[in-house]
C-alpha cells in the first residue's frame, strides 16, 4: 500500500496558498517608490536615513570601542588604538 | 540630509529649514575606519531619499559637537569636540573638512581576573607599578590618551544618476597612527525611487605601544617583541536604498572586512590561575595574542516611518566574523514634534555579542596553559571579545532654527552586563568577576551655515 508522506494534493493546496504571497510582493515592487512631487515627506530632515552625521560618526567610536561588532551601516574598519 | 544629485524638478516641495548637509557626517575620532564612512554615508543614504534639500550654493555647513563621555567606577572618561565643515559648489560638487578630538583619561580593565587577595602589576611603560584591591577587577589607572583625526572628501556627480566621493584620512594617538583612503560610487534607478552603492576603503595602522610589542602568551611585563606593527584593513560596502511609498524609507547594506597584520591589545593580558584554588599561579599573567587576520561581515536593514508627524526610526544588524562571535544590534528611535518647533526624540539600543573562541576569562595552569611550557594559540581576557547584553536608553531635544541653524542636546546611558564565566575555580566562585560596565553621555550639537 502506497504511503504518503506528504501527499500530493498537499503540494497543490501549498502552491495555491502560496501564490498570492508570491504574486503580492511582485505587484508590491512595481508600486515601490513615488513621483518627484510626493517627495515632500521623504525630504524633511528627520527623515534622512542619518539625521545627525556628527552624532552618529561619535556614537560609532564610541561603540567600537566597546563592543566586537561594527560596519554594517557603514564602512567596519580594523581598528584604533582604543583601550 | 541627503544632497542632491541633480537639479530639483520644479515641482519638488523644498522645506523652509533645510538644515545640515548630511553628507557631512562627524569624524570618529582615532578610528579611521569610521571616518572613512563619513565619505560614503551620503553616498548609501541614496538620492532615492530626498530629492530637493540643496543647500545654497558656495556656502559652508558646518555641523559642530562636542561629547562628554564618563564610565562608572573610574573608569574612562572622554570629552570629544567634533568639527565638521562642507562646501558645496553651483554644480553640485562639494569638499569636506573634518576634525575631531578626543581626550581619554581613567582606568581601563588589563584583563587580569580579580583574586581575593591585593594584586600588582607592572604599567605598560614599565616604569611605575599599580595595585588592584581584593576582589576588584585589575584596572590600569594610566590610562591616557589624546587622538586627533582629520578628514578630507571630495563628492561629485558623474552624469545625471549617478555619484561619486573620495576621501583620505588621518589620526594619531601617542601609540597608534593610521592612514586610509576610500572610494564610493552611488546609482539612482527607479526614477530615483532606488540607489545602488558601493564603496572600497582600504586603511594601513601603526600600533606602536609604551614598551613595545609584548611576545604573544608569555609572562607580561617582562621583555618586548619589537617596537612597532602594522595592520592593514580592507573594507567593501554595498547598500540599496528604497523608497516604500511617501511615508516610509528604507536602507539595506551589507559590510564585508579584513584585517591583517597585529590585531592583539599590547596592554592586554590573562591570569593563569590554579584549576583548584582559582589563585594566580606559575607564570601568573601572560600577555595576550590573537590572530593576525579578522573577517568580518554585517548585515543592516533600516526602516525610517512618517507619521502624521513624528518619525519613528528602526534599525537591524547582524554581525558575524571568523573569530566566532556574531552579533545583533537593534535600534530604535521616535522623533516627536513638539509645539515651538522643538522635537525629542526617546532612543532605545539593544545590543547582544557571542563571545570570541579564544576568549578566556583567565588560563588554568597545566590545562590551558602550562608555566615555561605549553600555551594556546589563542588567547584573549578582553572584555569586548566576551559574551554580554548591553543597553542604551537616551533622550534628544532639539529646536531647528530659522536660515539653517538648528542646536541639540542629547543624553544617554549605556550598560553592559557580561554573561558570568562558567565553572570559576575555587575562590573565584565567590568573586565578582564581570562587573557591569555602565557609562552616561552628554552631547551638545549645534549646526549652522557659514
Amino acid at each position: 500500500m502506497p504511503v504518503h508522506l506528504f501527499p500530493i494534493q498537499h503540494l497543490r493546496g501549498l502552491a495555491r496558498g502560496c501564490l498570492p504571497l508570491l504574486v503580492l510582493p511582485l505587484s508590491a515592487c512595481s508600486n515601490l517608490g513615488v513621483q518627484p512631487w510626493e517627495r515632500d515627506l521623504l525630504a524633511k530632515p528627520s527623515m534622512q536615513l542619518t539625521t545627525s552625521a556628527v552624532e552618529s560618526a561619535a556614537d560609532d567610536h564610541t561603540y567600537f570601542s566597546k563592543e566586537a561588532a561594527t560596519g554594517g551601516r557603514s564602512f567596519g574598519g580594523g581598528g584604533c588604538g582604543c583601550n | 540630509m541627503q544632497l542632491n544629485a541633480n537639479p530639483m524638478p520644479a515641482d519638488c516641495v523644498q522645506p523652509q529649514d533645510a538644515p545640515a548637509d548630511s553628507s557631512s557626517r562627524g569624524v570618529p575620532i582615532g578610528a579611521l575606519h569610521l571616518a572613512l564612512a563619513a565619505a560614503t554615508a551620503s553616498l548609501l543614504a541614496g538620492t532615492a531619499q530626498a530629492e530637493g534639500l540643496q543647500p545654497a550654493p558656495n556656502t559652508w555647513q558646518v555641523d559642530s559637537a562636542v561629547l562628554v563621555y564618563k564610565e562608572g567606577d573610574g573608569r574612562v572618561t572622554a570629552l570629544e569636540p567634533i568639527v565638521s565643515a562642507r562646501r558645496t559648489d553651483g554644480n553640485d560638487r562639494s569638499i569636506g573638512l573634518r576634525l575631531t578630538l578626543d581626550a581619554l583619561t581613567g582606568s581601563s580593565p588589563n584583563g587580569a581576573v580579580a583574586q581575593p587577595g591585593v594584586q600588582t602589576f607592572t604599567s605598560p611603560s614599565g616604569k611605575a607599578t599599580y595595585s588592584t584591591p581584593a576582589g576588584k577587577t585589575p584596572l590600569n589607572p594610566e590610562f591616557r590618551d589624546t587622538r586627533v583625526a582629520l578628514l578630507g572628501s571630495y563628492e561629485r556627480p558623474l552624469g545625471p544618476n549617478q555619484r561619486g566621493s573620495l576621501s583620505a584620512n588621518l589620526s594619531a594617538e601617542h601609540d597608534f597612527a593610521s592612514v586610509g583612503a576610500s572610494a564610493s560610487w552611488s546609482l539612482d534607478l527607479n526614477n530615483k525611487n532606488s540607489t545602488l552603492s558601493l564603496g572600497l576603503s582600504a586603511e594601513f595602522d601603526r600600533i606602536n605601544p609604551e614598551g613595545g610589542i609584548p611576545l604573544a602568551l608569555k609572562p607580561a611585563f617582562g621583555a618586548s617583541d619589537k617596537g612597532n606593527d602594522t595592520r592593514q584593513v580592507v573594507d567593501l560596502l554595498a547598500g540599496w536604498t528604497q523608497v516604500m511609498s511617501r511615508r516610509w524609507l528604507m536602507q539595506f547594506s551589507w559590510n564585508h572586512g579584513r584585517g591583517s597584520g597585529y590585531h592583539s591589545d599590547p596592554y592586554k593580558i590573562v591570569s593563569v590561575v590554579d584549576g583548584s584554588s582559582g589563585l594566580v599561579t606559575g607564570d601568573r599573567y601572560v600577555n595576550e595574542n590573537r590572530p593576525n587576520s579578522r573577517s568580518r561581515n554585517s548585515l543592516f536593514v533600516q526602516s525610517k516611518w512618517h507619521l502624521t508627524q513624528d518619525v519613528v526610526d528602526t534599525s537591524y544588524r547582524y554581525y558575524r566574523d571568523d573569530w566566532g562571535i556574531a552579533a545583533h544590534t537593534l535600534d530604535a528611535r521616535y522623533r516627536y514634534e513638539m509645539a515651538g518647533g522643538f522635537y525629542l526624540e526617546p532612543h532605545l539600543r539593544l545590543y547582544r555579542q557571542s563571545e570570541a573562541d579564544f576568549y578566556r576569562a583567565w588560563l588554568v595552569e597545566g590545562s590551558d596553559y602550562v608555566s615555561g611550557g605549553r600555551a594556546p594559540a589563542y588567547a584573549s581576557a578582553d572584555q569586548r571579545l566576551a559574551a554580554f547584553s548591553a543597553t542604551t536608553v537616551g533622550l534628544k531635544i532639539g529646536k531647528p532654527l530659522a536660515g539653517g541653524k538648528e542646536w541639540s542636546l542629547r543624553v544617554e546611558s549605556y550598560r553592559q552586563k557580561l554573561d558570568r564565566p562558567a565553572n570559576a575555580p575555587g575562590a573565584l566562585a565567590g568573586l565578582d568577576l564581570t562587573p557591569d560596565l555602565s557609562a552616561v553621555s552628554i552631547m551638545v550639537g549645534y549646526s549652522l551655515p557659514f
